[in-house]
């Protein structure tokens, strides 16, 4: 019988039950999940009841792990080893890459022929809704769901232990190596390689610290298996949270006192690199009890490794703890084991094929640095080997294919007997037996082996494995690109090691699309291309057979030797958030961080876990930031409403080009601004779109009464500041009652409401009277159905009203479309259902000039509407533009519509009225602070009182119906006419100011208990757009004929009247005291 | 399920608990969009099962199917249902999720949890009027978290009534308590906001968890009928 790693594994289970096997942590160091040896072993039998008793799996099947970093992936690999079925440990796509790794997933899925895949419940999840997103796509439907059954282990709870029975499979897992997308290779890992290997590897009872992927072969045998067969300890945490902060890894090892630890060579960089770990972490740190600390999985350069112990040992590290090592899947895990020496070779001299050691200084100045991967291990043998043509060994010295055999070397690939036979079962003159072909380049040395290279020309980046072929296939699908002239590798730089492509084109004159490309490379392979050059195709070196010569092609690449035609390289900044950030900034770190961010997450801070406290909180500190930065002004640009849409990657690229002060960081950041207020204009704009195509179907549309003469008439916005001078002007130019909508929650309350507002444009008390006798009220609101009517008061409206004049709306310049719509938009529809409903009634709509937006057309005539929707970018604007449109819709339908569109409405000529518009806040602070401007855009004030008449004359008049009027001035004034008149009044002189410069000064004076200081932002936001309407006039040639043709017309006051008026207002309301009181005080 | 008209009905429920996988069957290809654009699976999951009780509740209230609503989404996000005078929204805080459901106008809500973490020094000049700044330094120290986020989720449930963002003139408002379970809204003067119809609530909720519901309805005797999903409703997976 077999031995089975169960049965080390139950003897430590019964030798110390209680003592700790596995602890993950997370990104604090906290412990999130635990076991002793009781607890693993109770919990991987509760799934193995599972399965056993629920799915219809059996001996020898294979199923797949997908799991996110944690502990759950080995609870299921040894259920699966205690029912006999055949575990496969895969990569979990993630979000970031997700279409890559999904179809690598499924490429070993097919291959293995899996029948069940194990995971969480939350992966899933993930996992679906991503695949979903990929066939609504358009990609292709990857059957993921269809075909395998997914067991979610994390749901299950307490199954009896006992009601399974245990089944053994020779085949204790499938290792898939990192290989080409196209040829996954499962490596058929025995029981007795297992045990075999972990025998060679460890030497005591260790206490494991490791970060290292699960479903990779040093990872999760080095840390998982292995070490619960020696009775050790694993403490782990997830590689993302090794990126984010490498001090874990080494502050781990101090906290437990961990004995064993292993990383590729760029794990150790990048502990070395400045930043990553503080001094004051350093301080913390005690690594004495290191005692095998491994640096493999990828070339290691020797000037990492003596770095890195040079560093440590001041905090405890012991150098002769740290060593090399050389392996492999195919060989289970590990090949060789403890190589510490480093020498120099000759460059020439190996590139032939001979290993020349140089001695003294001479071999650091001329040779290259390679590190000894040790002595083989256990029953090991490693030979050097010509595979030129028949394959032969070589001596002691020679550079060859290093070819492996032993007990650890695994049962070949599942289900690929031709590659099984050309690696695993690979012979050589002279000597029967069946060697394992590793494709490295290397030699043996003083009995210790060093790698020198691959004969693959595997291109490996970060400890990954890219296949240069899946790369230059990306290109060759490109029209312009010779195929079979394309050549990928790896070359090393500063910042690390990247994929360079060589690429032979047809044309000098047709590029290939590299960005592209490029995106594809990331998205299918997950790995950018960080440099493409083009030359001529027949400049590529290739064999006589025509095969691509990876390594001739890199060396002419880096000797010079090539005529390159473009240079490509890349600006992809791949978000996969494994991946290091290559440009940080250590103080917007620890602003990201302080949230829970990395900075590298494509999604938007509000999707990103920030609810709106959280991301008020983080607007605070970013506006902080900013400043610091020394961007006051974009500090002030930064809301809420931006923060919640940008990414957060975009936005730490947007900081740290202000950190840098780079010359467009500037430019950048309003260029994210303006495309992200772009993106809600647009949603805007299609709800608007959509609001004035609204249903504007009335109850009972056929009109069964005339729509001319007796009735009443129907007044909306009659307690506003225009709706009392609306009412006096009705009162005196016609005869009929008028009632009004009020808001309200009795017509008693409502009436008295209304008078108040009425007795503050002052009257006499005749028209007081008139206003008793013949003003009514009716409660309701306008942004309710039936404009919040009862059905009675609805039915008596709609058969006794003739003429509506809707003056309500909301007048807000900080809220959004979405908050004015339902008062302004929905109430204007409903008064238009009313106006429709039974009997057809004439509609006066109050509307105004701001539904042009910003427009900086030189004059907008009374027949134009802004259909284009150009510079409609605040609430209020929009949802008149929208009610507009409404009216005008209900027009073309037959319904009889005056729209008057006012400008800035000033208080009466006698200073009455309660008008706190924009206008009037902006003029009393200007009176205040003794500033005005000297801009030329030309202000239009029309006093209420005046206003009001004109409406109301112009109503009267037949043939006015079907059209619109621009209630402004005749003739133009400037703000500065108007300043010097209040300068007059109020004995003061105005100092003024070119408008760029005005807006700062506002802001300098401008306090809290300022009447404008609530509008100062929308003035700040407005001050581009104003300056660029200098010029814009109203052209009223209708308003001027239909006044004309009213008894009741008014003529223009002048300048002066109007501006005192304005006064008046402002000192009888003590907005400001004016000059003259203050002199006589 | 009574549906009486003078009634606004809070539902409440644990993400973690209610959560099943299957709901995302339930979800149309914007939804699955809308779900997979979460960074964190907490909450995609609360999104997930905040709208999969949504349309159920709908569909019950509506007495419509499922498949016969159609979501819509305002400028700032908020959802409405097209068509239809069925007024909700939605709000959660940790594992804890309320969706407010009624036909008597637009309506929003807010719920936090007492604990959660807050630096009110960061958010005062955002949020609070001057007034309100003043009376919160004026509190005992014990009592001023308490009070901010009674503030906060007056003020949030107003403007997420609206339907209006973040960048709402959240200071330039100010909340009266009337007592325990009424406040109201002043206008600071920044110009009209329509406060006349708008009401405020404040929902008995657990002892640490502070709540506001903001309607578009006057009136004094709205009923708040609460509701526990997990005990009230069961459904069978519909494949």
């Amino acid at each position: 019988m077999m031995k089975s790693i169960l049965s080390e594994l139950d003897q430590k289970i019964s030798i110390h039950p209680d003592k700790l096997l596995y602890v993950f942590l997370d990104i604090k160091g906290e412990v999130k999940e635990s076991y002793t040896y009781r607890e693993f072993d109770l919990r991987s039998k509760n799934i193995a009841a599972h399965i056993y008793n629920n799915d219809d799996l059996k001996q020898g099947d294979r199923v797949l792990l997908v799991y996110p970093p944690g502990l759950e992936m080995i609870c299921s690999f040894f259920a699966c080893v205690r029912l006999g079925l055949i575990p496969v440990p895969v990569y979990p796509p993630s979000a970031n890459g997700f279409e890559a790794a999904i179809r690598k997933m499924k490429l070993i899925c097919d291959d293995c022929g899996a029948y069940a895949i194990l995971t969480t419940r939350t992966y899933q999840l993930s996992a679906q809704i991503n695949l979903g997103r990929i066939k609504a796509e358009g990609k292709s439907d990857l059957g993921l769901f269809d075909k395998v059954k997914w067991i979610a282990t994390d749901e299950i709870g307490n199954e009896d232990p006992q009601s399974f029975e245990e089944a053994f499979s020779e085949i204790l897992f499938l290792q898939y190596t990192s290989g080409s997308t196209s040829e996954p290779k499962g490596v058929i890992i025995t029981h007795d390689n297992l045990l075999d290997n972990c025998n060679n590897v460890v030497d005591h009872t260790p206490i494991g610290v490791s970060w290292l992927p699960q479903y990779h072969d040093m990872g999760l045998i080095g840390y998982y298996l292995f070490f619960a067969l020696k009775g050790g300890t694993t403490y782990g945490f997830s590689p993302t949270d090794f990126i984010l902060k490498p001090a874990l890894w080494l502050e781990t090892i101090t906290k437990y006192k961990g004995t064993a630890t292993s990383a590729p060579n760029f794990a150790f960089d990048y502990c070395l690199q400045e930043g990553k770990i503080s001094d004051q972490v350093l301080e913390t740190l005690d690594l004495s009890s290191l005692r095998f600390v491994m640096n493999a999985a990828e070339p290691v350069k020797p000037t990492v490794y003596s770095s890195f112990i040079q560093k440590f040992k001041t905090y405890g590290l012991h150098p002769e703890a740290s060593f090399t090592a050389y392996g492999l899947a195919e060989n289970t895990l590990a090949v060789s084991n403890y190589g510490r020496a480093i020498h120099y070779f000759d460059s020439g001299s190996l590139k032939k094929g001979n290993a020349v050691k140089l001695i003294g200084s001479s071999g650091s100045q001329n040779g290259i640095a390679l590190m000894s991967c040790g002595k083989t291990l256990g029953d090991t043998v490693v030979k050097i080997v010509n595979v030129d043509n028949e394959p032969y060994e070589l001596d002691n010295g020679k550079v060859g294919e290093i070819w492996v055999n032993g007990s650890s070397k695994g049962n070949g690939y599942w289900n690929n007997p031709e590659k099984t036979e050309e690696i695993f079962h690979a012979t050589m003159v002279g000597d029967e037996r069946q060697w394992l072909r590793t494709g490295d380049l290397g030699f043996v040395q003083d009995d210790e082996l060093y790698v020198c290279g691959r004969i693959k020309d595997m291109i490996i980046i970060r400890g990954q494995n890219y296949y240069p072929q899946d790369v230059e296939s990306l290109f060759e699908e490109d029209p312009h690109v010779r195929k079979g002239c394309v050549s990928a590798f790896s070359v090393g730089s500063k910042d690390g090691t990247g994929l360079t492509v060589v690429i032979g084109i047809k044309n000098k004159r047709n590029l290939p699309d590299f960005e592209h490309i490029n995106n594809r490379a990331v998205s299918l392979l997950g790995i950018p291309v960080e440099r493409a050059i083009a030359v001529l195709a027949r400049d590529v070196a290739k064999t006589s057979s025509g095969k691509i010569r990876r390594l001739e092609n890199k060396r002419m690449l880096e000797a010079g030797e090539f005529e390159v035609l473009y240079e490509y390289k890349s600006t992809h900044q791949t978000k996969d958030d494994s991946y290091q950030r290559l440009n940080s900034n250590a103080e917007i770190d620890a602003l990201f961080n302080l949230y829970g961010l990395t900075g590298c997450e494509t999604s938007t801070l509000g999707d990103s876990g920030l609810d709106s406290l959280k991301l008020a909180e983080f607007a605070h500190d970013l506006k902080e930031l900013i400043v610091r930065f020394r961007f006051e002004d974009l500090a002030e640009e930064v809301d809420l409403r931006i923060l919640q849409k940008i990414a957060v990657a975009e936005l730490y690229d947007i900081l740290y080009d202000l950190s840098i002060t780079s010359r467009m960081a500037r430019f950048t950041f309003k260029r994210s601004l303006a495309r992200i207020n772009a993106e809600y204009g647009e949603i805007e704009r299609k709800l608007m779109i959509r609001d004035s195509l609204m249903d504007q179907k009335a109850d009972k549309p056929e009109h069964l009464l005339s729509g001319a003469g007796e009735g009443k008439i129907l007044l909306t916005g009659g307690t506003g500041f225009f709706g009392p001078f609306l009412i006096k002007s009705l009162l005196e130019q016609q005869h009929d009652e008028i009632v009004v909508l009020v808001r309200s929650k009795d017509s008693h309350a409502g009436f008295q409401r209304l008078k108040e507002a009425f007795l503050t444009i002052g009257c006499s008390e005749i028209l007081l009277n008139e206003f008793v006798t013949r003003v009514s009220v009716v409660c309701g609101s306008l942004d309710r159905r039936h404009l919040g009517l009862n059905e009675q008061d609805w039915d008596f409206l709609s058969k006794n009203i003739h003429t509506i004049y809707h003056n309500g709306a909301l007048v807000n310049y900080l809220l959004d479309y979405e908050a004015m719509r339902g008062s302004n938009v929905e109430g204007t529809n409903e008064v238009i259902r009313l106006a429709n409903n039974q009997r057809l009634k004439v509609l006066n709509y109050i509307s105004t000039t701001f539904i042009f937006g910003w427009s900086t057309k030189d004059v907008l005539y009374e027949t134009d509407c802004n259909e284009e929707m150009a510079l409609l970018d605040f609430g209020y604007s929009q949802s008149k533009w929208v009610s507009e449109r409404l009216v005008e819709n209900s027009r073309k339908k037959g319904l009889p519509v005056r729209i008057f569109r006012p400008a800035l409405i000033s208080p009466s000529i006698d200073g009455k009225g309660y008008n706190f518009d924009i206008s009037i806040r902006l003029l009393s602070f200007m009176l205040k602070y003794g500033i005005g401007t000297s801009a030329n855009n030309q202000v239009s004030f029309t006093p209420a009182d005046i206003g009001a008449n004109n409406i109301v004359a112009i109503s009267l008049v037949p043939e006015s119906v079907n059209h619109t009027f621009h209630v402004t001035r005749d003739v133009f004034s400037s703000m500065q006419d108007v300043t010097a008149i209040l300068g007059q009044l109020a004995e003061r002189e105005f100092r003024n100011y070119p408008l760029k410069e005005f807006v700062p000064e506002v802001i300098s004076r401008c306090k809290k208990d300022d009447l404008l200081f609530p509008l100062l932002n929308f003035l700040v936001r407005s001050v581009d757009n104003i300056s660029s309407m200098e010029f814009k006039r109203y052209d009223n040639s209708n308003y001027q004929k239909f006044r004309k043709l009213s008894p009741f017309g008014k003529e223009d006051d002048t300048l002066e009247a109007v501006v005192n008026g304005i006064y008046q207002f402002i000192t009888n309301n003590h907005i400001i005291e004016s000059e003259k009181s203050e002199n006589e005080k | 399920m009574n549906k009486s008209q003078n009634k606004i009905y809070l539902f409440t429920g644990s993400v973690q608990i209610l959560y099943k996988n299957w709901m995302d069957l339930n979800l149309d290809e914007n939804e699955l969009n809308r779900s997979s654009s979460f960074y964190n699976v907490q909450d995609r999951n609360t999104f997930v099962v905040c709208r999969f009780y949504l349309k159920k509740l709908a569909s019950e209230f509506l007495d419509l199917p499922i498949d016969n609503l159609k979501i819509g989404y305002g400028t700032n996000g908020k959802p409405f249902i097209e068509n239809e005078k069925l007024y909700f929204n939605c709000s959660h805080t940790e594992d804890i999720f309320v969706i407010a459901i009624t036909t008597l106008g637009e309506i929003g809500i807010d719920i936090e949890w007492l604990h959660r973490p807050v630096v009110i020094s960061k958010l005062s000049n955002l949020i609070l009027s001057d007034k309100e700044q003043f009376s919160l330094s004026q509190c005992r120290e014990d009592k001023r978290k308490e009070m901010f986020l009674k503030i906060w989720t007056v003020k949030e449930s107003f403007f997420k009534g609206l339907g209006s963002g973040l960048s709402s003139p959240l200071k330039h408002i100010e909340v009266k308590f009337k007592n325990d379970s009424v406040a109201t809204i002043l206008n600071t003067f920044a110009g009209e906001i329509d406060l006349e119809n708008w009401q405020i609530l404040i929902p008995e909720l657990k002892s640490d968890l502070i709540g506001a519901i903001a309607i578009n309805y006057r009136s004094f005797n709205i009923e708040l009928d609460k509701q526990c999903l997990s005990e009230i409703m069961s459904f069978e997976l519909d494949l």
